[in-house]
């Protein structure tokens, strides 16, 4: 369960360039939702999934994860149970190591890394059955340098690695939005199998309309730092792509206030 | 010739490793290091007080190790808690460690030439000076490598190759990148200061100046490393590494016989760093594999 409480956060404070982007943002989220986020380009959305992350610090607000305050934690105590899979491939893995190096930090991830070998011949059979269970051949390449891997393959490799050990959050930006579209697609269906066979919590930020209406059971509109439109489970599924475009278009016309209220009558 | 070859051959395992040391933060950590300037005459003052000082020649290896182990964490704390470039952080504590230096040595050169310090350990066993020496050239960087080699193939070891090039993902392993890189500068001192120590009791003397163009020697056998092995395992690279000191010094010893003086060495050895940096792109160029 993730709730986020008065949160507050400004970029360029005290220069002309002040944007006041989250003003009292509070959001909770219950244990195993998946959460679809769309909203317009600078809408919040990166930032609000790094400063749960901890790569951006609130200017004040609290933000609990399963009951613990993460706010005072420096990111990597937070990625004991907060994963993460970027947008850019890159970021997940480690190009200098193989497939099998890097599954094999993954494995341990938030406990003491200490002077043991890292290898292991029973952890490399569990990392070839993960990895055929993708159906991307990865398991043939288990000592292949990830830095000659496509970006897809990546990618998938990533996936993998940010819920091998099973986390409290999984944050997803735009994690499929380098991908081509038969990649993207297959990555999706990844993430929709992993987040559900391990009960995830998650919040998917997504530019594709037709994956935030298809996966997960909720989905949230920011815009300017503030929920607009917040609907979940039947709802949700009645909602259609023509639907949320509109939305788009009235949220760049409207004022923030408007469109609340006109989206409370749906 | 054969004396330039067997000359090139010591010297290439004694300061092998130190551009072992430099592999681990040039290539390893992707941190250019300068530290290594002062942290080589670090082993060797350190090395050399002790020994003049009537101390055992193991207390000076052990200290100037923990010398340098020291002053690379000094750089690494200056670079991630201080929040200087790692360029300038490494230039600070070198030019600190100048000062140390001649405050261990308490003068600028101290001669070892009467003893045969740590060169002779092994001839309480009915050695040969010459053969313990030898044996010492080859215990050394032998142990040395075979622990580096061990320590990249352990978890830790894992974590320091990642932090290398992908300091996002060593946060998502819940492992602070900044303590990984203190222990990655910390343990390429030691290296080096310990080189430093061997290199004093080679030569016969500990000099204030002798470290400086350490980092550009350190380069130089890095990357001819890699020209002659290409890319492998790390053990691969890391032997490597060893043999490309051995070519640069073998170089070094050419360029004296030749007739250039002992003043043109730095010169030469940038012009050799030179070769080496635009080398591999000349491989790269003429597809040799
Ligand atoms: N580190 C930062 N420093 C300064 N301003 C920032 C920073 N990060 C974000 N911003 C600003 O905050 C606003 C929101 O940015 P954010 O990246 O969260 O948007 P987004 O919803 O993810 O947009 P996109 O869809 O383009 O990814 C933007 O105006 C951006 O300029
Ligand atoms: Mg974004």
């Amino acid at each position: 369960m993730i709730e986020i409480q008065g949160l507050c956060k400004t970029f360029h404070r005290g220069t002309p360039d002040e944007i006041a982007l989250f003003k009292d943002f509070s959001l909770t989220v219950a244990s195993g939702d998946f959460v679809t986020i769309i909203g317009s380009n600078g809408a919040g959305k990166s930032t609000l999934l790094n400063l749960i992350a901890g790569s951006l610090a609130p200017e004040s607000g609290r933000i609990f994860v399963d009951g613990r305050d993460v706010v005072k934690m420096p990111e990597h105590r937070r990625a004991a149970f907060i994963s993460r899979v970027f947008q850019n491939p890159a970021l997940g893995t480690s190009p200098a190591l193989t497939i099998e190096e890097n599954l094999s930090l993954a494995v341990n991830k938030g406990r003491p890394f200490g002077l043991g070998l890292a290898k292991d011949r029973r952890k490399r059979e569990h990392f070839r059955e993960r990895l055929a269970s993708l159906g991307l051949g990865l398991e043939n390449k288990m000592d292949v340098k990830v830095g000659v891997l496509s970006g897809g393959q990546r990618q998938a490799l990533a996936l993998l690695m940010a819920t091998e050990v099973s986390p409290s959050l999984l944050l997803l930006d735009e994690h499929t939005a380098a991908l081509d579209p038969k990649t993207a697609n297959t990555i999706m269906v990844m993430t929709r199998n992993l987040v559900a066979e391990h009960h995830i919590t998650t919040l998917m930020v997504t530019h594709n309309m037709k994956n935030a209406l298809d996966y997960g059971n909720r989905l949230i509109m920011l815009h300017q730092g503030s929920v607009v439109v917040d609907v979940r489970g039947a709802e949700k599924e009645r909602l259609s792509i023509g639907g949320l475009m509109e939305w788009f278009g009235e949220t760049s016309a409207l004022s923030d206030r408007m469109v609340l209220a006109e989206f409370s009558d749906i | 010739m054969f004396d330039i070859v067997l000359t090139a051959v010591r010297e290439g395992l004694l300061f092998g490793i130190m551009a072992m040391g430099v592999f681990l933060t040039f290539r390893v950590l992707n941190f250019a290091d300068l530290t290594v300037d002062g942290t080589f005459a670090l082993g060797a003052a350190t090395y050399a007080a002790v020994v003049i000082g009537g101390g055992s020649v193991w207390a000076g290896v052990a200290l100037a190790l923990a010398g340098g182990f020291v002053a690379g964490a000094v750089t690494g704390l200056l670079h991630t808690k201080a929040g200087i470039t790692g360029l300038l952080s490494g230039i600070l504590t070198m030019i600190a460690l100048y000062s140390v230096n001649l405050r261990i040595m308490g003068r600028p050169n101290i001669p070892l030439l009467n003893t045969q310090g740590i060169l002779g350990v092994f001839q309480p066993f009915g050695l040969s000076p010459n053969i313990s020496a030898w044996l010492v050239f080859l215990l050394f960087p032998g142990v040395v490598l075979a622990l580096l080699v061990w320590l990249f193939h352990t978890q830790f070891g894992y974590v320091l190759r990642a932090t290398g090039d992908n300091v996002q993902m060593v946060k998502s392993l819940g492992v602070n990148p900044d303590r990984m890189e203190v222990w990655g500068l910390a343990i390429s001192n030691a290296l080096v200061s310990l080189s430093g120590a061997l290199v004093a009791q080679y030569q016969g003397f500990a000099d204030v100046g002798m470290g400086i163009g350490t980092i550009v020697a350190g380069l130089a056998s890095v990357i001819i490393g890699e020209v002659f092995v290409g890319a492998r395992s790390i053990g691969w690279l890391l032997a490597g590494v060893l043999f490309g000191t051995f070519v640069y010094r073998f170089s070094i010893g050419l360029a004296l016989v030749v007739g250039f003086e002992p003043t043109d060495l730095k010169l030469l050895t940038a012009v050799i760093v030179f070769l080496a940096l635009t080398l591999p792109a000349v491989r790269k160029k003429v597809r040799l594999p």
